[in-house]
């Protein structure tokens, strides 16, 4: 469905105002890229040209062979993994539980799991930071996967919850009349159809830790185990010296991830809708 | 290094699982088990081995007394034997989901009921850097009742901005962010929803702020704020606009802050009220155009109540993260100390308590924002509710 409009000629003006917004979302983006490719004696120019004049790569190579930014990928990367791992599976169980089982407090749990949603990390960043010092988690991947499941258990709730609520119960019962149990009709029927949401729910939590900062800075002290958010922010504190390879770090993490969302924002569009819309 | 995380990893996941397996376990006999032969030898076998679980969880430096060793495996067993004999009526169906919402429950209660209750215990006690060590040592803390509270309404939070006008700045932040945003938001999907030539790459463009990854755009933006080398200052001098110090003025550093947090926030409200816009029916518009109505009481009458059903939660959703964003204006102002004018509660709070280390300080510090921000929610719940009662 689209608006008709019927002068459909004379739209100049609307191109104009989005081709500046355009050029205002991009700008930052553009910058940094050629901030990257300058060669290491114009870094801190204060020339404002669009196109650089000349290009080298030497930031770039800078970036994968002098910091350590490999490493703090592939942090992010076993830390992203196994909070959507946990966080979706434990997560799943209980939703399908609210969702097929009518039983006392239930809705009062949803409202419950979604207000913790409106507290922000921080508030409880202290004593989670007490707790894991308890049990030695600081400076871990476990530390960190305990704190995400904070913010990322509740919210895949909601969605696998609403979810689950559109697929016919008749389709379980007649499982269930053909021998299955409960756990076998969960695992072989309600599982296999709820894929593309369980896809969504991964997609969330991934969404959410990847750029995870706050945190982090709290719990990873030990600078073998940072984060990618870490590393660029020590990178770019050091604003004299080392803003090409800051930028060319800046270009190597955002690309992917950019292209990725940009690709995936269908599905986590509709990710948001499928979870609010039942209650 | 690769090798250490994968076993790391393989360790994490194993001890959940068998934390799970156990619980699943514990309960499925307490529900089902009293009904069995033996039942009362296998209580007690698990009620041991919960004790036991509990006396090797306890950190090593510890060591453990005498009370504790003894004491620990009899209320494991007292536990189980007594649940399985209260519990033992619950029907047969209501196991099943009971056992699957078990695992989230427990995560829930440790990451949010527990330290819930933590944080109200520190913000009664005299938690600070230098009574850490005893605390940790032997675990004694001293009882200061409210002096924590008036202290977070007498003194700074940082080093000179008090906490009221830290209150009214985040207020002030929320508001301009807000409406920003959905002004922005709202004009760029309106001209969005009209069909022109490559809408598909306009709509892709727009919403890079918000696909990049937040902390390098913000990272980015400080940069390009540099009084000197930032491009900000050299496009103003284009203009003839003197260079502002974006970093050390406290009205520059607020404002650099807003333009930040308006630019990473506009695409999701332009997307969200696109899908909006998209959802009208065109048959609403022709319809008022065969009766005479003009562009704008169109947009007044029709596409704005018609708009309300997803403007009312996202502006709700947007409320609560520009109220709790800790990531622009920590990674704006940077972290140690730095400049304090652009400071909201929530970031004031993160400071105070991982830069100054004022413990039962934040503590106090976050019970209070807590509690704003449940007026907040309800005075949110009423005006939603009003709002359905009148729809």
């Amino acid at each position: 469905m689209q608006l008709k409009t019927e002068q459909e000629g004379s739209n100049w003006w609307v191109h104009g105002l989005l081709i500046g917004a355009s050029v205002i979302a991009l700008f930052p983006l553009y910058r940094v890229i050629t901030v990257a490719l300058r060669p290491g004696d114009r870094i801190l120019s204060t020339e404002l040209n669009l196109i650089p004049d000349q290009v080298s790569t030497d930031n770039f190579y800078a970036a994968f062979y002098e910091t350590d930014l490999f490493l703090w990928l592939f942090n992010s990367f076993v830390i992203t993994l196994l909070t959507a791992l946990i966080a979706v599976s434990i997560a799943a169980t209980a939703a399908y539980a609210l969702s097929r089982y009518k039983f006392k407090g239930r809705q009062k749990f949803l409202v419950f799991l979604m207000a913790t949603q409106m507290i922000p990390t921080v508030i409880l960043l202290l004593p989670l930071y007490f707790m894991l010092k308890k049990f030695d988690l600081i400076n871990s991947y476990s530390g960190m996967v305990v704190v995400y499941a904070m913010s990322t258990l509740p919210f895949s709730i909601w969605l696998l919850k609403g979810y689950f609520d559109t697929i016919p119960l008749s389709l379980e019962q007649a499982a269930m009349v053909d021998g299955l149990t409960e756990v076998g009709s969960f695992w072989r029927v309600v599982l296999p159809l709820s894929t593309p949401a369980l896809a969504i729910a991964v997609l969330f939590c991934v969404t959410q830790v990847w750029n995870e900062y706050i945190v982090a800075r709290v719990v990873l002290q030990s600078s073998e185990l940072y984060t990618w958010p870490l590393g660029l922010f020590e990178l770019q504190g050091d604003f004299s010296t080392k803003w090409g390879i800051f930028a060319a770090a800046s270009v190597i993490v955002t690309i992917p991830v950019t292209l990725a969302f940009l690709y995936s924002s269908k599905w986590l569009l509709s990710g948001l809708t499928v979870g609010g819309v039942k209650g | 290094m690769i090798l250490e995380a994968l076993l790391q990893m393989s360790e994490m996941l194993a001890l959940i699982a068998g934390a799970i397996a156990l619980l699943e376990g514990v309960l499925f006999w307490v529900f089902t088990g009293a009904r069995r032969r033996h039942h009362l030898g296998v209580s007690v076998l698990l009620g041991l081995l919960l004790g036991g679980i509990y006396l090797l969880w306890q950190p090593a430096d510890q060591p453990l007394g005498m009370v504790e060793m003894v004491s620990s495996p009899l209320l494991g067993v007292m536990f189980v034997v007594l649940t399985t004999k209260l519990f033992h009526r619950v029907q047969r169906k209501w196991v099943f989901p009971i056992l699957m919402l078990a695992p989230a429950l427990v995560c829930m209660a440790i990451v949010v009921v527990y330290p819930f209750l933590y944080e109200l215990k520190l913000s009664f006690v005299n938690l600070n850097m230098y009574s850490m060590h005893r605390y940790i040592t032997g675990g004694d803390l001293k009882f200061v009742g409210l002096e924590n509270f008036i202290k977070v309404f007498t003194t700074s939070p940082l080093q000179s901005v008090t906490f009221f006008e830290l209150l009214g700045r985040t207020l002030l932040w929320t508001v301009i962010n807000l409406i920003f945003h959905v002004s922005i938001g709202l004009g760029l999907a309106l001209l969005l929803s009209r069909k022109i030539k490559g809408r598909g790459i306009y709509r892709t463009f727009l919403i890079v702020p918000w696909a990049m990854p937040a902390v390098v755009a913000i990272l980015i933006w400080r940069g390009e704020f540099h009084p000197q080398f930032g491009f900000v200052n050299m496009i103003l001098s284009l203009f003839q606009i003197p260079a502002q110090s974006w970093w050390s003025d406290p009205f520059a550093v607020f404002l650099s802050c807003i333009v930040v947090n308006v630019w990473l926030g506009v695409p999701f409200m332009m997307i969200v009220f696109l899908g909006g816009l998209q959802n009208i029916s065109p048959s609403y518009y022709e319809a008022a155009a065969i009766d005479g109505a003009s562009k704008w009481t169109q947009f007044k009458e029709i596409t704005l109540p018609l708009l309300k059903p997803t403007v009312v939660p996202s502006v709700t959703l947007g409320t609560i993260w520009t109220f709790n964003n800790v990531n622009v204006i920590y990674l704006m102002t940077g972290q140690n100390g730095g400049t304090e004018a652009a400071d909201i509660l929530i970031s004031a709070l993160f400071k105070s308590a991982f830069t100054y280390n004022r413990y039962s300080y934040s503590a106090a510090f976050a019970v209070v924002i807590f509690l704003i921000l449940l007026v907040l929610a309800a005075g949110w719940l009423k005006i939603s509710k009003g709002s359905q009662d009148a729809a």
